[in-house]
């Protein structure tokens, strides 16, 4: 079965604003790619057939009335399963989240991307719970990489960054907390963004680690992550940590260029824990913006463990009901751990939150010199599902937690970050990431917008192979 | 800590907590909260001082 062409954000609203295609039509192709594309990856935990027709429908009478038409109009998508959609059990990953009623309403993002006219296809599969980097659920099954079938998609939006990479829609939702959309991003080979703290609403979606859990975009160019993220923004009481920030959009200023941009790489700590095959995409990057100049986040290390200290403390404390009650439902790659973090003494964890303070203004600091830092994205490209380790420095790592290494001292302190896809011929994808001041996302989705222009990025639909082909 | 030291912490604290845990759970228990520890400690380690408070609202 061939699946038809699958549009980007933009060519998908200016097709169906231009009546070149209705909503309803793209609607049943994207409903066809994930039914053929599907069985190979298992991105999707569920498919919303009855309301993506539903809501392509409306978005075609919107047109036959002669009325305007909102900016995603028609534009398929899908979001990670702990997004509350009406008439869903939020899974979140997870058995024991099956036993809940299914939502009664929409999550906040979801109901901006219906009123921006996008048609909601599915949920999609993630780690349990969002604490992971793999994508690899027991309940589930992995998903798996659609460059490589015998790989990971990365995680925990693995199911999010997939179904954009193979094609099956052109935009999808998930969340990052310690890396859970730049990881994937990176894996996949698509554009994800990780907005700033308190950027966009998280009212509706199941949480992990209220300190440093985001929302935030996937998609497979620069300018379509922008005009998603765009419709997303905008204030919600449902929120407590959402910022009182007005809508600042950032589609209108791709076009800009990257002129008066002071670019630097993160050296250090973000150099020491990736291999040569990171560090050339971070290089091939850093060399088309001429970013020569080095800063060193003080500290990193030790923020990337405050990081893991507060989630363990945050994320098992949140389940510690059903610990109690029935930790033979927790996924058994992740029960133990859980476990142990819900007993991690209370002095460990107001440690790390004051460290937390120290090292943001340190970071604050830096960014009076420069407007952009570069950074791989992940250590390594995807590694085969069920790997234990990866190789780093010549040591085997661990690789469920470290392929969050050069993520999760980031999202600690809540800056915004374009993960970049690079893609080598006969290689598998791997991302960088443009990491920019607090609330300048517009600046990190220029420079992702230049590099794609350039050639040196960019997202091309994969049609996901049945055989691992890297060894 | 010593193991021994991590096993008499981890069944104190967890039944401080009434947290079950089964002789099948104890062994990775223990293992997770080794590795939770050696993660922590130089960030306990980290030398700060009153001043350095909690951001009470979080604004990046």
């Amino acid at each position: 079965m061939s699946a038809p062409h699958c549009p980007g954000v933009a060519e998908a609203a200016a097709a169906v604003r231009a009546g070149a295609v209705s909503a309803a039509a793209l609607a049943e192709a994207a409903l066809a790619r994930v039914a053929a594309a599907d069985p190979a990856v298992n991105a999707f935990t569920a498919v919303t057939r009855e309301r993506a027709l539903a809501e392509a429908a409306a978005v075609d009478a919107m047109r036959a009335a002669g009325r305007p038409l909102p900016p995603l109009a028609g534009v398929p998508y899908a979001v990670k399963n702990l997004f509350d959609v009406a008439d869903l059990t939020t899974l979140a990953g997870s058995r024991i989240n099956r036993d809940l009623a299914p939502a009664a309403r929409d999550c906040t993002l979801v109901q901006r991307m219906r009123a921006a006219g996008a048609v909601l296809v599915g949920a999609l599969n993630m780690d349990e719970y969002a604490f992971g980097f793999t994508t690899e659920n027991s309940h589930d099954g992995p998903t798996r990489n659609p460059h490589d079938p015998g790989r990971i998609a990365g995680g925990s939006s693995g199911g999010s960054a997939a179904a954009v990479a193979a094609g099956m829609v052109a935009a999808a939702l998930g969340t990052d907390t310690n890396g859970s959309i730049r990881v994937p991003a990176s894996l996949c080979g698509v554009f994800g963004l990780k907005p700033t703290y308190g950027r966009l609403s998280r009212a509706g979606t199941y949480p992990f680690v209220g300190s440093f859990d985001h929302v935030g975009p996937f998609a497979r160019s620069a300018a379509d992550l922008a005009a998603v993220y765009d419709v997303l923004q905008g204030p919600d009481d449902g929120d407590p940590a959402l910022a009182p920030r007005a809508v600042e959009p950032a589609g209108a200023a791709l076009a800009d260029g990257i002129g008066g941009l002071r670019i630097a790489v993160a050296g250090g700590y973000f150099e020491d824990n990736a291999t040569p095959a990171a560090l050339a995409a971070r290089d091939r990057v850093a060399a088309a913006l001429d970013a020569s100049t080095r800063v060193i986040l003080p500290e990193a290390a030790r923020a990337r463990a405050a990081a893991f200290v507060i989630t363990a403390v945050e994320g098992s404390q949140l389940h510690l009901a059903d610990l109690r009650r029935r930790a033979g439902d927790f996924d058994p790659l992740i029960r133990d751990r859980f476990l142990a973090n819900a007993l991690a003494p209370a002095a460990w964890y107001a440690q790390a939150q004051r460290f937390r303070r120290w090292f943001h203004a340190q970071v604050l600091a830096l960014f009076a010199s420069v407007d952009i830092v570069l950074a791989p994205a992940t250590p390594v490209a995807a590694t085969p599902i069920g790997a234990e380790t990866f190789e780093l420095n010549g040591t085997a790592v661990p690789a469920r937690p470290s392929m969050g290494l050069l993520t999760q001292p980031l999202s600690f302190i809540g800056l915004p970050i374009v993960a970049v896809p690079v893609h080598r011929p006969g290689e598998l994808p791997i991302g960088v990431q443009v990491i920019a001041r607090p609330w300048r996302e517009a600046d990190a989705l220029r420079v992702a917008a230049w590099l794609e222009a350039q050639g040196v990025v960019q997202s091309p639909v994969v049609h996901p192979r049945s055989e691992s082909r890297h060894a | 800590m010593t193991s021994d030291e991590i096993e008499a912490y981890v069944r104190a604290a967890a039944a401080a907590l009434e947290l079950p845990i089964t002789a099948e759970q104890m062994p990775g228990v223990l293992a997770n909260f080794a590795r939770l520890a050696a993660v922590a400690a130089p960030v306990n380690a980290f030398d700060l001082g009153p001043a350095d408070e909690a951001a009470p609202v979080w604004r990046p």
